[in-house]
């Protein structure tokens, strides 16, 4: 048990009025050190505060994103007799808490149990850290206290808002033998009329072009084009060139929720998804389908920090080359600062990989605008026609996408409907 | 709005009340020390007493603003030695009247929203209310039971004289007292980073 501060200063003050009564020789001076002393023995008077309280903490079931409202339920229990107690939780320094508080004051009665809850809404993806739980009992008179520190850490991940890709021309160039979304000039079971063939023995009767039959002499069946899947790997460029903008709307910030996004769309079309991230370190999860997969996918994109280049970039093609065949189809997000995506696009395409780069712009961000306004206006002008130049250069190895973080990802994707429509008919 | 209303609720009656009281007793310490001729000595005192209480105040630590108190408190007691008016039921009644009121402050502050920098709800501030309520009761309880009993307790006792000597060892006693107390204080300082 500790004695509060204020406690001290009281009992300093009855000792001062003695010392001064005897520097004035003032008898009535030592006499009001009289009362002070027995308040001190007063507020001393009551029930002790004790440790016996002990706290958790209840995290939001569920996964988190970016934006949504999240409650966390401090639980006190009193397993002694009846306190006054102060409770802080740590939380993040990130955190604004909205509704409710995690620092509680309250009166617990014997055995009492009680949740105290709070609101926040995490407004950048990543992973908070909560804890301790530090408490503090007092008697009634807070003369009196018990410190005790609850050793409850835990972390919440909050996983980047995903945008709804409805209509996203995103094609499979190069599908697999599993079925999927994307149609292949191939008879299968798919919905798209692909044309009329002969019946063979254990086709449905139903599909018999009676028509045509009648024609040939023999039994004709319509033909519907095959539905695959495919497998594609996003390469994600998180390194320190990726950081313009404000926190948390940095290029890095939107490439990471543009991967969650496509991963999410990719995946429910039965496609096999893969993660590449590339930043302070490098994150791998191989292909997979379904919705585990895109649960790692998003562990994978919180867990990469953007900090100072420790992964070169233009030696992930030797990496993907080593790992995953020319099927694979590849996509790289990058906003593409510096020329080390150029090269690896190159590399890649000479490699025989399909590769589709979606480019966040760095132009868009907002960044503070100090100095001469002329100055930056040319400099802007520049930076456009640099931007410019390494888009139309990588043109002739991939299909890009120039992303105007601004907008939806998936208006930007109306630009590549007539690429797939050559390629395919090429 | 709600919240805000709720927290206004609880700042300033109560908190205004012990800042105005603050101000009322030390301007009446210095006309106190005006009439002993004393003004300027005393001045340094409620300086010093201000210092400590808006340092408190601004800083958010409810000590410093109990330390403004207590050394407000120790200023009218040595005025009230000096003057020709002094009885040991007035200092008494100050000594113990600055000590509660300083107790209370810090239950103010301690309990107050503002002195809070983590996130305070309208429910937890009924509670804070509440807790105040009882900490106030407690507080006036022993504050009037102390006095009560000081001054029943002198009225009984013999008149006591004490020699040259004696006084010397009270006061070496005391400074002694004083020394062991700031070393607990500091230590207890070193533990208790909040209230």
């Amino acid at each position: 048990m500790l004695l509060t501060r204020k406690l001290g200063l009281i009992a300093a003050f009855a000792l001062w009025t003695l010392l001064l009564a005897v520097v004035l020789g003032s008898p009535v001076l030592a006499l009001a050190a009289v009362p002070v002393a027995l308040y001190l023995a007063f507020v001393m008077i009551g029930p002790q505060p004790h440790r016996n309280v002990t706290a958790t903490r209840l995290l939001p079931p569920g996964q988190v994103y970016e934006g949504d409202r999240a409650t966390v339920i401090l639980r006190v229990k009193n397993e002694g007799p009846r306190v006054d107690f102060e409770m802080i939780d740590g939380v993040p320094p990130e955190i604004s808490v909205s509704e409710g508080s995690n620092h509680v004051f309250a009166v617990l009665g014997e055995g009492e149990c009680r949740d105290f809850a709070y609101t926040f809404s995490p407004e950048a993806f990543g992973t908070y850290g909560f804890g301790p739980i530090k408490i503090r009992s007092t008697d009634a008179a807070s003369a009196r206290y018990e410190e005790i520190v609850s050793e409850a850490y835990d972390s919440l991940r909050v996983y980047p808002e995903i945008e709804y890709l409805g209509r996203m021309e995103f094609r499979q160039t190069r599908p697999r033998n599993w079925p999927g979304e994307t149609s292949v000039r191939r008879p299968g079971q798919g919905l798209e009329f692909y044309g009329i063939g002969e019946h063979h023995s254990g086709d449905p009767l139903r599909r018999v072009n009676w028509r045509a039959s009648a024609r040939a002499g023999r039994l004709m069946l319509n033909q519907f084009m095959n539905e695959a899947g495919g497998e594609t790997v996003v390469v994600l460029d998180l390194r320190s060139t990726s950081r313009i903008g404000t926190p948390p709307n940095t290029c890095a910030d939107y490439s990471v929720r543009a991967a969650a996004a496509l991963s999410h769309r990719l995946l429910r079309d039965r496609n096999r998804v893969g993660l590449l991230s590339v930043g302070q370190s490098i994150i791998k999860v191989p292909p997979g389908f379904g919705r585990r997969q895109f649960e790692k996918i998003l562990v994978g994109l919180i867990s990469t920090k953007v900090s100072v280049d420790a992964w070169n970039l233009e030696l992930v093609p030797y990496y993907l080359s080593l790992f995953y065949s020319r099927m694979v189809q590849l996509v790289l997000i990058s906003p593409l600062v510096d020329n080390s995506p150029m090269y690896m696009v190159s590399e890649l395409a000479r490699r025989g990989y399909e590769v589709l780069v979606i480019s966040p712009s760095p132009l868009e961000m907002d960044t503070p605008e100090k100095g001469d306004p002329r100055a930056i206006r040319i400099a802007k002008e520049l930076a456009t026609l640099e931007r410019d130049m390494k888009i139309s250069s990588l043109r002739r190895h991939a299909r890009v996408i120039d992303w105007n973080p601004k907008l939806p990802l998936v208006d930007s994707f109306e630009g590549l409907r007539e690429s797939w429509r050559v390629r395919r008919l090429g | 709005m709600a919240s805000e209303k709720a927290r206004l609720d609880l700042v300033f009656p109560v908190r205004l009340l012990g800042i105005i009281a603050f101000v009322l007793l030390s301007t009446f310490v210095y006309l106190a020390a005006m009439q002993e001729g004393l003004a300027g000595v005393f001045l340094l005192g409620i300086l010093f007493g201000y210092g400590a209480l808006l340092g408190g105040i601004i800083i958010r630590r409810p000590d410093a603003e109990v330390l403004g108190w207590l050394i407000l408190g120790t200023t009218l007691l040595a005025a009230e030695a000096k003057s020709a008016a002094a009885s040991y039921w007035l200092t008494m009644c100050t000594a113990i009247a600055v000590v509660v009121f300083a107790d209370f402050q810090h239950s103010v502050a301690l309990l107050n929203p503002r002195s809070s920098r983590e996130a305070v709800d309208n429910q937890q501030q009924s509670a804070r209310r509440q807790l105040l309520r009882r900490r106030a009761s407690v507080l006036g309880g022993a504050g009037g039971g102390s006095l009560v009993l000081s001054l029943v307790g002198v009225n009984l006792s013999p008149p006591l004289v004490l020699s040259g000597a004696a006084t010397a060892i009270v006061g070496i006693l005391a400074v002694a007292a004083m020394v062991l107390v700031a070393l607990v204080v500091l230590k207890a300082g070193q533990r208790n980073r909040t209230s």
